[in-house]
């Protein structure tokens, strides 16, 4: 008999472990559907956000794709332009030269071309150093 | 005088700092001595010189001289 009353007070404390463990399931997964649900609305703020970048600055390829531009005075056909070196001697050097005069304007660029009486401006990616759409 | 005035028979050049040369005619080097035989690029007012010494950064500043001499006016 006794042995009967300690198996139920097992069985039942068994079932108090069985719904504290549901219980915090239950509790996990409230969480993690609250987390997607963020995380759905992020996505959607985010895609909205892309979506307003690109009516604003319509470029190709996308923006976070865009590379660094500045202008050049290119003084030849075979490339050259409107270099200073360390020296402060001014010379006509390679596009992709270190010492080849970039500048963020185009009106800067034009005003060098018109006092040197030489050169037109040129746009160049930074990163290589080559021509835009030559 | 003020900037862009011009006095007969004299113009602009981008003088070095030591004001031992200027900037030469464009196509050959940078700077050579301040001498009649070497010719220097000139401009028409002083904004002009003032604007290629910025915007190749030459360590220059804008003289006036003489076409006839190619000294500096009232240095």
């Amino acid at each position: 008999m006794s042995q009967i009353v300690h198996l139920g007070k097992m069985i039942d404390a068994h079932g108090d472990r069985l719904r504290k463990l549901e219980a915090g399931l239950l509790g996990l997964k409230d969480r993690v559907e609250a987390h997607l649900r963020r995380h759905d609305d992020l996505d959607r703020r985010a895609d909205a956000m892309e979506r307003k970048l690109n009516d604003t600055t319509p470029f190709d390829p996308p923006l976070s794709g865009c590379r660094e531009t500045a202008w050049a005075v290119k003084t030849s056909g075979m490339n050259h332009c409107v270099a200073v070196t360390g020296g402060g001697s001014i010379r006509q050097l390679p596009l992709g030269d270190k010492y080849v005069r970039r500048f963020n304007d185009i009106a800067d660029a034009e005003t060098l071309c018109r006092l040197l009486g030489v050169g037109e401006p040129m746009l160049v990616y930074t990163d290589t150093m080559e021509e835009v759409n030559p | 005088m003020t900037d862009g005035d011009l006095e007969w028979g004299t113009a602009w050049v981008a003088m070095r700092a030591d004001g031992r040369g200027w900037m030469e005619a464009f196509s050959v080097i940078g700077f050579v001595p301040a001498l009649p035989g070497n010719t220097p690029a000139l401009f028409s007012t002083k904004r002009d010189a003032e604007d290629v010494i910025r915007l190749l950064h030459l360590g220059a500043s804008p003289a006036l001289v003489s076409i006839e001499t190619m000294k500096e006016v009232n240095p």
